[in-house]
């Protein structure tokens, strides 16, 4: 009698619930309104609950990221840009971090998270398995990038600055991290349980690895400047914005193109930031602010965004008729890394350009694309709708800079007005 | 009360000090004494100096059980009942989720003090031993006004302790502590936004609770029959799998 209530009293101090995938769980989800509300959901790739640790994610809390140029170990070295993936995490994460330690309550078999932050991760690792499955879907396959994704909950990360990054998620290539850094002023549905926000880090993962060929701090990045650097940035947002929304229809919400609302307070932000938006127009401002800004005033400046809009609005205006959104996205995916003559990618077009940034515009990347359409009737669309939101300078098709693109598009099939 | 288990000792120990014969025991005046020390002593004198140093041996033996009777009552002389309270507040460190290291919040907490080891008669044992049945209680608050928890540990535990007098008698005394209970944890989230929802659950889970710490028992009357009780503490309170530290202290009066 005496070992077994011994070895049940152990079980009870020493360990936490670590149930056997699939795990119910409650979680703060979107509900069929859009609106984020608690919901019974299961998690299949859990290997810990606790420690939030599975296949497509690994958690970490309590990590701590200096990213300083006049850190002496790298300025050692030239840069960050010198350094092996290891040796950047190695010096540039200060504080390794340590296990989350999620609180549940098990109701009848369902785990309750019972704090806030238990509530937060266990909906941010649901929004990963969603993601996860989102790609899959597109890929085709178990995207490879995707797996055991090392995630940074509530660091303190400084990035040249004494000032901690707050109310953010962001993905961080140079230490192939995700972090989801505190809240001050947020004030609606976190970051973390944005289903959304978790689809477009994703998506930079997805870009970085496909085009980038996963390196930490990829070349044209610290080689371009002008249009070539600017318009790298900005499909890498706009395309991850489009993602963003695409992860949200695999949800009850069934498809959120401003899925930035329901956390953001600036309703110009999420207006702008609106993948579905009729009026995503490229004006003279933002087309001389996309020529000419430096990279540093690039990466500082909402325009970044705002040309990740036209493009992402191009993509949804072209897709939403005739439900033809799942056949872009393979599109997209496609053309991120394809070494088929004739019909190259993005990965390609940069090699290629290295060192003739000037060949990478705007019409080269609208072509990839339309090379990898396969129907007909969306490619023309997608020629159209970039071809005038972005103020392209194919004035008619066919066009010898977009190649791909059918005889039968036309500008002016939008309102934006020609430049 | 010593008074009386003085009296009583010496109640008890009458018999030993009567001589055989029930007559008073004479006292010898000084110079007997010394005629007795400068000269060789007839045989009668012989027969008195055993006499003397027999009772001289009764009055030592008397006095040593009168010693340990003293000990042995003085659970019976204790002015103390040894049931006391404290209220009691802190830093509770809780475990992070978070995967930081802790959560920093505010507890606060009551108790009853039982000073159990005054069941032993041993007057050092006596002092060593109490138990608190306690109630503690920490929260939190986490979230944006769109997004927020609350939740709330209360915890609950039979705690005996086993405490280290400075000295004798000493007010002052280190503990090490150790007990069991259960910890009932009340939790909603909320939602407010334009359809606001409320999502409450509780549970319970097994406490286990282990520490040390320092205690004072100044007395406030005469009789000691009152203190003051003053703790400074490092407890730690296992709740299920989560591992909460409790840098705290109390104050109360024992009776």
């Amino acid at each position: 009698m005496r070992k077994p209530v011994a070895a049940l009293l152990l079980a009870l101090w020493a360990c936490g619930p670590n149930p056997k995938p699939p795990v119910n769980v409650m979680a703060v989800i979107p509900d069929a309104s859009g609106t984020y509300t608690t919901k019974q959901v299961q998690l299949t790739t859990l290997d810990s609950l606790t420690s939030f640790k599975g296949a497509v994610a690994q958690f970490m809390g309590g990590n701590r990221v200096v990213v300083d140029a006049n850190d002496p170990m790298v300025k050692a070295v030239g840069g960050i840009q010198n350094m092996t993936d290891e040796q950047r995490y190695d010096v540039l994460v200060k504080d390794k971090g340590m296990d989350v330690h999620g609180n549940f309550i098990d109701k009848s078999g369902i785990l309750w998270p019972a704090d806030f932050h238990t509530w937060n991760m266990t909906s941010m690792y649901w929004n990963f398995e969603q993601a996860f499955t989102y790609y899959q879907g597109v890929v085709g396959k178990d995207p490879d990038e995707l797996k055991s994704l090392r995630v940074m909950y509530w660091p303190d990360v400084r990035m040249q600055s004494d000032t901690p990054l707050a109310d953010n998620a962001l993905y961080l290539s140079f230490i192939r991290s995700f972090v989801i850094v505190p809240f001050k002023a947020t004030t609606k549905v976190p970051l973390a349980m944005n289903i959304g926000v978790i689809g477009h880090e994703l998506a930079h993962k997805v870009f970085g690895k496909r085009v980038y060929d996963d390196q930490g701090v990829p070349a044209p990045l610290t080689t371009w400047n002008g249009q070539a650097f600017n318009l790298l940035k900005s499909m890498d947002e706009g395309i991850a914005d489009f993602h963003g929304f695409g992860v949200t229809c695999v949800t009850d919400a069934r498809c959120r193109p401003d899925f930035l609302k329901w956390s953001v307070d600036d309703e110009g932000l999420i207006h702008r930031r609106d993948v579905s938006r009729n009026d995503a127009c490229m004006d003279a401002t933002l087309q001389n602010a996309f020529n000419t800004f430096s990279p540093d005033m690039w990466v500082r400046d909402q325009s970044m965004y705002d040309v990740g809009n036209l493009i992402a609005a191009s993509l949804y205006q072209a897709g939403s008729p005739k439900d033809k959104m799942q056949v872009l996205r393979r599109a997209l995916l496609a053309s991120y890394d394809d070494s088929t003559p004739g019909r190259t990618g993005f990965k390609q077009l940069i090699s290629t350009s290295i060192n003739t940034p000037q060949n990478f515009t705007p019409e080269a990347v609208a072509d990839i694309i339309a090379s990898h359409i396969a129907d007909p009737e969306l490619k023309m669309r997608w020629c159209n709708e970039v071809s005038d939101r972005l103020a392209l300078r194919c004035t008619g098709f066919p066009c010898d800079l977009m190649p791909s693109c059918p005889q039968q598009s036309a500008r002016g099939t939008t309102k934006c007005p020609a430049l | 009360m010593k008074r009386l288990s003085l009296l009583l000792a010496l109640v008890l120990a009458a018999p030993v000090f009567a001589d055989d014969e029930d007559a008073p025991a004479p006292y010898d005046d000084e110079s007997s004494v010394k005629s007795a020390e400068d000269e060789q002593p007839p045989a009668h004198h012989k027969k008195k100096k055993s006499k003397r140093q027999r009772r001289d041996d009764d009055f030592r033996v008397a006095e040593e059980e009168d010693a340990e009777l003293e000990e042995t009552m003085a659970h019976v002389d204790d002015p103390n009942l040894g049931i006391g309270g404290e209220i009691a507040s802190g830093a509770m460190l809780l475990e992070s989720s978070r995967g930081g290291l802790v959560d920093p919040r505010f507890l606060f907490g009551v108790r009853v003090v039982w000073e159990f080891g005054r069941l032993i008669p041993d007057e050092t044992l006596r002092e060593m031993f109490f138990a608190d049945l306690g109630y503690a209680y920490a929260a939190t608050h986490d979230g944006t006004p769109g997004v927020f928890a609350d939740a709330n540990y209360h915890y609950f535990s039979l705690a005996p302790a086993f405490a280290l007098p400075l000295g004798p008698k000493s007010p002052f005394s280190f503990y090490a502590q150790g007990g069991i209970g259960v910890v009932y944890d009340f939790s909603s989230l909320h939602i407010p936004g334009s359809t606001p929802a409320e999502t409450t659950l509780s549970g319970t889970k097994l406490l286990l609770q282990y520490g040390v710490g320092f205690r004072a028992r100044p007395s406030l009357v005469e009789d000691d029959s009152m203190r003051l009780t003053i703790r400074v503490e490092v407890m730690r309170y296992v709740r299920g799998y989560m591992t909460d530290t409790l840098l705290g202290g109390a104050v109360g009066m024992i009776f």
